[in-house]
């Protein structure tokens, strides 16, 4: 079976970040890039195909098509990075069987309800709901912008900010 | 005491930084201030009237700053901070040169940390921008977007005039207090970091099966002892035929980005609004980067002239402003493209044609992304790191060339790189980036450059770092010095060793840019203290 080197949500999906840090940090030869929009538009599943290094492969899945691929693909033994583009898609795939048991918050995006809890990266109080979920489940989360950077858990930011979650 | 520093010389130091570094007017010229520590050191030699001290200590952080880049607007640390610390440091206090780059490395990892500090203030610069688009005010935006975002950028400065006003005080306390096993240390330490910067110039511009072009440069040098320009150009020719070798096809694909097909002709707008758009974008790209929505109001101004022109009706301008007022963040250079692309999709919409914010708003954030991941691969991960080697033996010279030339010639390079991605983005619309991709170009010129950047860093590590061991044993009382007997193995061997050992550090233990740095630091104390490596 394929082995996840790393699962992050970030909102800009595939960016300089993940290009130029964590897949080198990684290793990943595949890049699972999860959205239902992206894989449902033609024209930017495309783009975002071609968008990858010549080592590199980069698949862009549906929610349901993703859980699908992980678990029943067992001839495939390369590394993968999967990105999902918000908390939402990422408990999604969890909740219905995707094998999970780390995950990275790389940006979750600005909005009025946001506040930055690591560096630039934010969260609310509705995402901050779906990870301790998984959280209490048994994933762990981390806050990591780039592997240069430092780390933040879950615990820790839910910790030092009030998301009205106890 | 000779040395000193004058209030005036403060000033002027601090004007010098605020003008090229903390405004980063224009994305590659500004872009050579913000990697790269040459520039700077140059302003403050210039100022305190010693440019080839300056020079040589700008080469120092050079080697040690070489690999550093900033995806998303993550920087490990500042190496024009750094570099304004230790330049005026040295030459006011006269504290050796290794002694200044280790003093400037805290300088270095502190000053990210202002900078971050701008970004989050600067998010309150795009919400007064909100309020002028709600009035269609494009001026006003203008104004939040350019003007505004320099007044938090004082704040970088302050801080930074106060060191380099008490640097000679504090530099001759430290320089009298520091014992000789410290400053034996020190001096290792200095010895160590530019296997530091190489190391990680290679993680970001290698792939692991291009490896051995890092070990021909580096034997290449060891043994021939060329000098980095002749050696890049030999790397150029090498890089060149890799490509036609490994090439499936039966010709190399062509350098122009022209199709032929163009879907979008200069109808409403001209030629001049294209250029007057990429320009606007070029210059403030980087000017009111915030956490908030990063370069959304730059790209709103870089269409805001274009949108006056287009729309007759205000709320239809209000609204243009608006949907552009939206997250975006890319790297300047290579989406030079999208608000190309943009640019043709607001034409389409002011003729009439059905094209929703929703469209428009994905077609950019959409790209965004894959464009910036190959933009900061190629552009600051690998052509940047290149241009700066050309010009580290000048720095090593003293030569003021090193400091000036660098921003010139990044800009000049890049400069009609990106027009011509602008206006491709224009007339292909959203296909350009699609017909980009599939030239197959971009990653034949990644690889070639990848090629050519490894071979170099592996010259400039035979010619730069320059650790070797003073133990010598007798042997039948004639003493045997270990070097030679290396030496007689392996030529360079123990710079070799250091990079090796750093890059596997970062690379197989994940180690951070901070972590390793500290491990440098450690390692070269103990072992420059206890006389095992000098």
């Amino acid at each position: 079976m394929s082995k996840i080197e790393l699962i992050r949500v970030d909102f800009r999906m595939i960016h300089g970040q993940v290009m130029v840090k964590w897949l080198k940090a990684t290793g990943a030869q595949i890049i699972a890039a999860v959205n239902d929009d992206i894989a449902n538009d033609p024209f930017l599943a495309d783009i975002y195909g071609m968008a990858a290094p010549s080592n590199v492969d980069i698949k862009v899945f549906t929610k349901d098509k993703v859980i699908d691929y992980f678990n029943n693909n067992n001839s495939d033994n390369s590394k993968v990075l999967v990105l999902f583009k918000n908390v939402k898609d990422a408990h999604y795939c969890y909740e219905k069987g995707f094998p999970m048991e780390h995950l990275q918050i790389g940006g979750l995006g600005s909005g009025p309800d946001r506040i930055n809890v690591h560096g630039p990266i934010t969260l609310n109080a509705e995402d901050a709901k779906l990870l301790k979920d998984m959280n209490d489940k048994g994933v762990k989360i981390e806050f990591q912008q780039v592997p240069d950077d430092s780390k933040a858990s879950l615990d820790k930011i839910l910790k030092k900010y009030d998301f009205g979650l106890n | 005491m000779a040395q000193g520093i004058t209030l005036t010389q403060v000033l002027l130091i601090g004007l010098g930084f605020y003008i090229f570094h903390a405004l980063s007017l224009g994305t590659t010229f500004s872009g050579a201030f913000y990697f790269s520590p040459l520039p700077m050191s140059l302003v403050v030699g210039i100022i305190l009237g010693d440019v080839p001290q300056a020079m040589l200590i700008g080469a120092e952080l050079q080697l040690m700053y070489l690999g550093i880049i900033a995806p998303g607007g993550a920087r490990p640390a500042d190496p024009s901070i750094a570099a304004l610390v230790a330049t005026s440091l040295s030459i006011s206090s006269g504290m050796s040169p290794e002694l200044a780059v280790a003093a400037a490395v805290p300088a270095g990892l502190l000053g990210e940390q202002l900078n971050n500090l701008t970004y989050i203030i600067n998010g309150s610069c795009i919400q007064l921008a909100d309020k002028y688009a709600e009035e269609g005010n494009s001026k006003g935006i203008f104004f939040a977007g350019a003007i505004l975002p320099a007044l938090p950028r004082i704040i970088l400065t302050i801080p930074l005039m106060v060191i380099v006003y008490l640097g000679p005080t504090a530099g001759s306390a430290i320089i009298n207090m520091i014992p000789n096993w410290l400053t034996n240390g020190l001096a290792v330490v200095g010895k160590i970091l530019p296997a530091l910067g190489i190391s990680i110039a290679v993680t970001s511009i290698g792939k692991k099966n291009l490896l051995p072009y890092f070990l021909l440069g580096f034997f290449i040098v060891q043994y021939l002892s060329i000098p980095i320009l002749p050696l890049a150009i030999f790397g150029f020719i090498m890089a060149y035929l890799h490509i036609v070798f490994t090439n499936k096809d039966d010709k190399l694909p062509s350098l122009s980005f022209d199709t032929g097909e163009e879907s979008q002709v200069y109808s409403v707008l001209s030629k001049k609004d294209i250029n007057k758009a990429f320009f606007i974008w070029w210059t403030f790209g980087e000017s009111n980067h915030n956490f908030e929505r990063y370069q959304a109001a730059t790209f709103t101004m870089a269409l805001s002239p274009i949108i006056n022109k287009l729309y007759d009706k205000k709320e239809d301008r209000i609204a243009a402003f608006k949907r552009h007022l939206v997250f975006f963040n890319t790297e300047a250079l290579f989406g030079s493209v999208i608000p190309g692309i943009a640019i043709a999709m607001e034409e389409q919409k002011s003729l009439g044609a059905d094209i929703s914010d929703n469209a428009i708003t994905g077609v950019k954030t959409g790209l965004m992304g894959p464009v910036a991941g190959i933009g900061d691969t190629l552009t600051y991960g690998i052509i940047l790191p290149i241009i700066l080697s050309l010009f580290i033996p000048w720095a090593k010279k003293g030569s003021w060339i090193a400091g000036f030339a660098p921003p010139i010639v990044f800009a000049a390079i890049t400069i009609p790189v990106g027009l011509a991605l602008c206006r491709l983005g224009y007339k292909m619309g959203s296909k350009s980036v699609a017909h980009l991709l599939k030239l197959g170009i971009v990653n034949k010129i990644i690889q070639g450059a990848s090629i050519l950047g490894l071979f170099i860093m592996g010259g400039l590590a035979a010619s730069y770092i320059t650790v070797s061991t003073p133990i010598a044993f007798n042997v039948a009382s004639i003493p045997m010095p270990l070097q030679e007997t290396l030496d007689s193995i392996l030529k360079g061997i123990l710079p070799l060793l250091t990079v090796t050992g750093i890059y596997t550090y970062i690379n197989k233990f994940k180690g951070t840019y901070f972590k390793a740095t500290l491990l440098v630091f450690a390692l070269g104390l103990i072992l420059g203290a206890v006389g095992i490596i000098a």
